[in-house]
C-alpha cells in the first residue's frame, strides 16, 4: 500500500523527477552509473557554482546515490534494462514501503504485534513521509527516514535481547543513515538522552550498555569515514552529547561494580571521595570544553542547530536558513495537515507507553518528545516526528481496539448469563471514532499531501479541465538547445540544480548553499541598478540570466516574490544593499509605491521588461500583476545591458542575454513591442 | 553724471557695509559663544546621564534645539512611557540598545552628537512638530536643519529611522550605528555589550552554579516525586500540547495572543492559512489534546469500572465526545486551510 499510495503522481504527470533537490541527486547518480562508485568521491564538478566549481564527492551525502547506483547495477546485472531516470523515481516508494516494515518491527518490538501492524498502516499514509517520497521525489529523506526508524527498530531489538549482533547491526544503520542524510544528528543527541534517561531511572543493564557503548563508537568511526561528515563526528558540539553519555554509561557501571565488591561502609566512603574528585575533574574538563566552546563564535554549533536550540537564532543572523520556507516554525493547522489522525491520537500514545514503563517504550517517548518539540521550531522536522507519531498513533489505536474487543472476547469465552448481542452492540460503536480517523487518512493526503511538482505547475480550468503549465521544462530545454555549451547562467539558486540537470549549463550559484559570498553576490546583482548588475555580471562570464515571473499566470513563487530574501542575504555581505531603500509605504510592494531602488533594480526590470502590454491583453489593464494584485510601478521598461532572447509560453520563464556592449539606442522601438503598431481593428 | 552717482552710490553702499559688518561679526560671535556654551551644557548633561541618553522636556528642546544651525547634532530617540510595555513595539529594548550606543560613542570620545530621548506625553507638541506618526522613531537633527520656534520641522526623509524602515523594528545598536555612521560620519566599530560571561567572575559562578545543579540533581534523583511516572506523563503531554499549538511559532513571531477588531471585538481565530494567534494555537492544541486523553481514557478508565452497565455509559459518553471534538478540530482546520474533507466509506 505504502508503495502504490506513492504512485500516483507518475499517473497525473508522468515518470519525471520532482522539486529542486532530486535534480542534483539525479545527476550525481547518472555520474555514478557512468563512471562507477569510486571515481564520484573525486569527482570535481565544474559547471556549478561558477567560477569556483564544487567537490561533489566530498560535500554530499551519498547514501540515496548510492542506494539508486545499486539497484541499477543490480537490475542491469539481472538484464533488466531499465533506465538511471525510473530507477530514481522508484527508489522512494520503494524505501518508504521498507519504511512501513521498519515502523512495525519497531512497535513489534516495543508492543507486540498488534501494535506493530497499526502504525505500519499509519506510517504508510502519513501524508508529511508521502510528500517526501512520492514517486519522482528523489530526496535523501525518502530513504533517510527509513533508515531512521530503522536504525531505531535495531537499537531497541539490541536493547531487549542484549545481543551484540543486532547492536552492530545498528551500528552498520547507522552508517548508512550518515551517509544518508544530516538528519543523523538527531539520532546522535536522541541515544544519549535515553542511555542518561535510562540511568537515572535506575535502568542501567547491561544490555543497555551492549546497545549504546558499540553503537557509539562504531558509529562514530563510521560517520567519520564518510567525507561529507569527517572530523566534524569528533570536533562539532553535537556530538559531544554521545560521549559525554558515553561516559556517564561506564562511570555508573564502574560504581555499580564497586558497589557490589566492597562492604556498605567502605562503600560510602568511596562514593563521597569518588563524588568529590568528579565533580573537580568534571568541572575542570567543562571549564576547558567551555572555554574551546566559547572560542569560536558560533560557540562550535552548527548554524541549523543552533536555530533549534534558540528558535530566534536564526532569524536573527542566518539570512539564508531563515528564507528557507521549511524552516518556518509551523502554526497548529500544520500538524493536522502532516500528520492527520496520527497527530491527535499520539497523547493517547504516550499515555499508553508510560504504563508499562520498559527500557524500549522509554526509548519511544523520549523520541516522541524531542521530535515533537523540534518539530514546533522547523516545519522540515515533521518529518523526523512523523515516524514517531506514527508508532505512537499506532499503539493508541491498537490498544484502543484492544480495549474495546477484550470485552467482546471475554463475553463469548465465558459464557455469561447476559446475552452476548447485546453486549456486542454496546462496543460495536465504539470503535467508530477511532475507525474514522484512521481511514480520513486516506482523503486528506489526496488533497494535501501530494506535492505539485515544480516544473510542472497545474491548475483547474474554470470547466474543471486540468492545465498543466510546463514552462520551467520549455526554458531549460530552450536553454539546452539554443545556447554555447559553455554558456553561464545566472538565476537565483533555487533553479541552479534544475539548470545543470536539465540544461546542462554552467550556473554561478546551486540549491547547495555552501558559500554564502557567492550567494549574495548574485542577490547584489539582482538588487542593483542595470549597468552595476551587469559589470558583476560580466566579471563573473555570465552570459545568460534567468528569472522566473509568475505574475502573468499568478504562479505566486517567483522570484519578485524572492527577491527581498535576495537583498537580505546581499546586504549581509555587502552592506550597500539596505533592506529599506527596498521597501516602499508600508512594506515591499511593487506598485507605484513601491521603494526607489526596488524600481531601478535588475530583477524588477528582467520580471516585467515588456510585460505592461502582455498583462494588457490579458487582464484587459497596463501592467497588472495577477500575484500582487497590483498595477506595476514602472510600466515603461527599457533594458540597456540585457537582451531577452526567451520568454516561455506563459511567462514564468524569462531568459535574457548579456551583451558584451551596451545596446545603441534602446530607444528604438522594440520590435515584439505591441506598443505604437497600428491596431488592427474590424473597422480598417 | 549718472555713472557718477552711481558709482558713489556703490562706495556709500559698500562702505555701510565695511561699517556694518563688525557689528553683525559681534552678533554671531556671541551667537557662537552662546551655542558653544549650550554644547558643554549638553557635553556636562550627557556625562551625568547614567548611558549618555539626555532626556529632553520641552523646554530643553526649545533650548538646544531651536536656531538656524547648532554646532551639534542630535540623535533623537522618541519614546512614550504608556507604551513602553507594548511587546510589538518593542521600545524598551530599543532604548536600551540605543544608551548602548549613546555610551560607545561617549567611551570612543567622539564629539559632536548627542542622544537625546523625548517622552510622548511630556512633549506631545514636540512630537508633532517633529512629524512623528508612529513609535519607534529616530530622528537625526542635522547641524544645519533650521528650526524655528514653532511649526512642523522638515526633515530630509532618510534623515529618519522608522517603524517600517528595516522591515522589522527589532534594531540592535549595531543598526542604529550604521545610521550614524551614514548620517553623522562618525564611526563605531563595535558594540560593546556588558556580559557577564565576560567578567572574571564568571568561570568561579558558573562552576558554583554546575555544583548546585549537581546537588540539586543528585537530591533530585533520590526524590521519591521523582519516581511518580504520572508527573513525567504530564510533563511529556505538556510538550506536545506546546509545540502542536504552535507554541514555537508564537514566540518566534512574536504574534500576539489576540487583536480587537475594528468593531472592539477580540479576535482568537485568524482567518487565513498562513500563520495563527496566539490563543487560537493554544485552544487547538488543548484540542488536540483532548481528543486523545479521551481516547485514552477509553482505552485506560473505563475498563477499570467495576459495574457493566457504568462501563457502557462511560464508553458512550467517551465515544461521543471524542466524535465531538473530532468533528470540531477538522471542522476548524476546513475553516482555516479550505481543505475538504471526504470520508470514503
Amino acid at each position: 500500500m505504502a508503495f502504490s499510495l506513492r504512485l500516483f503522481s507518475v499517473v497525473k504527470y508522468e515518470s519525471v523527477i520532482h522539486e529542486f533537490d532530486p535534480y542534483f541527486n539525479f545527476r550525481v547518480t547518472i555520474y555514478l552509473t557512468k563512471e562507477g562508485f569510486y571515481n564520484l568521491w573525486n569527482w570535481f564538478d565544474d559547471i556549478t557554482w561558477y567560477p569556483l566549481g564544487r567537490v561533489v564527492g566530498g560535500t554530499v551525502y551519498p547514501g540515496l546515490i548510492w542506494t539508486a547506483g545499486v539497484m541499477f547495477k543490480v537490475l542491469h546485472a539481472l538484464n533488466v534494462p531499465i533506465n538511471v531516470q525510473e530507477v530514481c523515481v522508484f527508489t522512494a516508494p520503494l524505501f518508504s514501503a521498507f519504511c512501513s516494515l521498519a515502523a512495525y518491527l519497531l512497535v513489534k518490538e516495543i508492543r507486540g504485534r498488534g501494535a506493530g501492524l497499526t502504525a505500519a498502516a499509519f506510517m504508510a499514509m502519513v501524508p508529511s513521509y508521502i510528500s517526501r517520497s512520492v514517486a519522482g521525489s528523489f530526496d535523501n529523506e525518502g530513504v533517510a527516514i527509513f533508515a531512521l526508524v530503522f536504525v531505531f527498530f535495531l537499537y531497541v531489538k539490541a536493547l531487549n535481547t542484549g545481543s551484540l549482533a543486532w547492536s552492530s547491526a545498528a551500528a552498520l544503520a547507522y552508517l548508512y543513515m550518515v551517509a544518508s542524510w544530516g538528519g543523523y544528528s538527531f539520532i546522535i543527541n536522541l541515544l544519549p538522552i535515553h542511555c542518561l534517561a535510562s540511568i537515572f531511572t535506575g535502568r542501567l543493564t547491561a544490555k543497555l550498555y551492549i546497545a549504546y557503548a558499540p553503537l557509539i563508537v562504531l558509529g562514530t568511526l563510521e560517520a567519520a569515514s564518510i567525507p561529507v561528515v569527517g572530523f566534524n563526528a569528533v570536533l562539532m558540539s553535537e556530538h559531544f552529547g554521545a560521549f559525554f553519555a558515553f561516559g556517564i554509561l561506564h562511570a555508573a557501571l564502574a560504581i555499580r561494580y564497586i558497589k557490589d565488591i566492597l562492604p556498605v561502609k567502605a562503600y560510602n566512603a568511596a562514593k563521597t571521595l569518588v563524588l568529590t574528585s568528579g565533580v573537580v575533574l568534571m568541572s575542570g574538563i567543562l571549564l576547558l570544553v567551555l572555554f574551546y566552546v566559547m572560542s569560536s563564535p558560533t560557540f562550535g554549533w552548527t548554524g541549523r542547530s543552533l536555530s533549534l536550540l534558540d528558535p530566534t537564532y536564526a532569524s536573527k543572523y542566518i539570512p539564508i536558513i531563515a528564507s528557507v520556507s521549511e524552516h518556518q516554525p509551523p502554526a497548529w493547522p500544520s500538524y493536522f495537515t502532516d500528520l492527520q489522525a496520527a497527530s491527535i491520537l499520539m497523547p493517547a500514545g504516550l499515555i499508553a507507553l508510560f504504563w508499562p514503563l520498559t527500557p524500549a517504550s522509554l526509548f519511544l517517548i523520549l523520541y516522541a518528545c524531542t521530535a515533537v518539540y523540534f518539530s514546533g521550531v522547523m516545519v522540515r522536522l515533521m518529518l523526523v516526528l512523523a515516524p514517531a507519531a506514527c508508532c505512537l498513533a499506532g499503539v493508541a489505536l491498537h490498544e484502543a481496539l484492544a480495549a474495546l474487543f477484550k470485552g467482546v472476547h471475554a463475553e463469548q469465552r465465558e459464557q455469561e448469563s447476559r446475552p452476548p448481542k447485546e453486549d456486542a452492540k454496546a462496543k460495536k460503536p465504539s470503535s467508530k471514532p477511532a475507525k474514522a480517523s484512521f481511514w480520513s487518512n486516506l482523503p486528506g493526503f489526496s488533497e494535501t499531501g501530494r506535492p505539485i511538482p515544480r516544473d510542472a505547475a497545474l491548475t483547474r480550468g474554470g470547466d474543471g479541465s486540468i492545465h498543466i503549465f510546463d514552462d520551467f521544462r520549455e526554458g531549460y530545454a530552450w536553454l539546452r538547445y539554443n545556447t554555447p555549451e559553455d554558456a553561464v547562467v545566472a538565476s537565483w539558486w533555487d533553479y541552479g540544480y534544475q539548470t545543470t540537470a536539465m540544461a546542462n549549463r554552467t550556473v554561478l550559484v546551486d540549491n547547495n548553499t555552501w558559500n554564502n559570498t557567492h550567494i549574495a553576490t548574485v542577490g547584489r546583482a539582482m538588487a542593483s541598478p542595470e549597468k552595476q548588475a551587469w559589470e558583476i555580471y560580466r566579471a563573473l562570464d555570465v552570459t545568460h540570466v534567468l528569472v522566473i515571473f509568475g505574475g502573468f499566470i499568478g504562479y505566486p513563487s517567483d522570484d519578485i516574490n524572492k527577491f527581498l530574501w535576495m537583498v537580505r542575504i546581499g546586504g549581509g555581505v555587502f552592506p550597500d544593499i539596505k533592506e529599506k531603500d527596498f521597501l516602499g509605504e508600508g512594506g515591499y510592494r511593487v506598485d507605484n509605491k513601491a521603494g526607489k531602488a526596488l524600481l531601478d533594480c535588475l530583477m524588477y526590470k528582467l520580471s516585467y521588461y515588456r510585460y505592461a502590454e502582455a498583462s494588457l491583453m490579458t487582464t484587459g489593464q497596463m501592467g497588472f500583476d495577477r500575484v500582487r494584485n497590483v498595477q506595476i510601478g514602472k510600466m515603461d521598461v527599457t533594458l540597456e545591458y540585457f537582451e531577452e532572447v526567451f520568454t516561455s509560453e506563459h511567462w514564468m520563464v524569462r531568459i535574457y542575454k548579456v551583451l558584451d556592449r551596451p545596446a545603441r539606442d534602446i530607444k528604438l522601438p522594440n520590435p515584439r513591442s505591441t506598443r505604437g503598431k497600428p491596431r488592427k481593428s474590424s473597422l480598417s | 553724471m549718472k555713472s557718477l552717482s552711481s558709482i558713489i552710490f556703490a562706495i556709500l553702499l559698500l562702505s555701510f557695509q565695511i561699517f556694518n559688518q563688525p557689528a553683525s561679526c559681534k552678533v554671531a560671535t556671541k551667537r557662537k559663544v552662546e551655542k558653544d556654551f549650550q554644547r558643554q551644557d549638553l557635553e556636562a548633561l550627557a556625562l551625568q546621564a547614567s548611558d549618555g541618553v539626555i532626556h529632553f522636556t520641552p523646554e530643553m528642546f526649545d533650548d538646544y534645539v531651536t536656531g538656524k544651525r547648532r554646532p551639534y547634532a542630535l540623535i533623537v530617540f522618541c519614546s512614550a512611557a504608556h507604551l513602553l510595555d507594548k511587546q510589538q513595539l518593542n521600545l524598551r529594548g530599543l532604548r536600551k540598545e540605543f544608551g548602548l550606543l549613546a555610551t560607545e560613542v561617549r567611551k570612543s570620545g567622539k564629539s559632536g552628537v548627542f542622544f537625546v530621548d523625548l517622552e510622548f506625553k511630556e512633549s506631545k507638541s514636540i512630537f508633532h512638530r517633529l512629524g512623528v506618526q508612529s513609535l519607534p522613531w529616530i530622528v537625526h537633527v542635522n547641524p544645519n536643519v533650521a528650526v524655528g520656534a514653532d511649526g512642523v520641522i522638515k526633515f530630509k526623509q532618510d534623515d529618519t529611522m522608522r517603524h517600517d524602515d528595516y522591515g522589522h523594528h527589532h534594531w540592535k545598536a549595531e543598526d542604529m550605528a550604521a545610521f550614524l555612521r551614514d548620517k553623522t560620519g562618525i564611526n563605531i566599530e563595535k558594540v560593546d555589550r556588558p556580559s557577564f560571561s565576560r567578567s572574571g567572575l564568571f568561570p568561579v559562578v558558573f562552576l558554583a552554579a554546575v555544583l548546585a545543579l549537581g546537588a540539586i540533581a543528585y537530591n533530585l534523583y533520590y526524590a521519591e516525586f521523582m519516581k511518580n511516572l504520572v508527573l513525567w506523563t504530564m510533563g511529556v503531554l505538556f510538550v506536545y500540547w506546546f509545540s502542536v499549538s504552535g507554541g514555537m511559532h508564537n514566540i518566534i513571531r512574536g504574534v500576539p495572543l489576540y487583536y480587537p477588531d475594528q468593531e472592539g471585538k477580540i479576535k482568537v481565530f485568524l482567518p487565513s492559512n498562513q500563520g495563527q494567534l496566539g490563543l487560537e494555537g493554544f485552544i487547538m492544541g488543548f484540542m488536540y489534546l483532548l481528543f486523545g486523553l479521551t481516547v485514552a481514557s477509553l482505552t485506560f478508565a473505563v475498563p477499570k469500572l467495576a459495574d457493566p452497565s457504568h462501563r457502557r455509559t462511560a464508553a458512550y459518553v467517551c465515544i461521543v465526545f471524542a466524535g465531538l471534538v473530532f468533528k470540531q478540530i477538522v471542522d476548524n482546520y476546513t475553516w482555516k486551510t479550505g481543505y475538504r474533507w471526504r470520508i470514503y466509506f
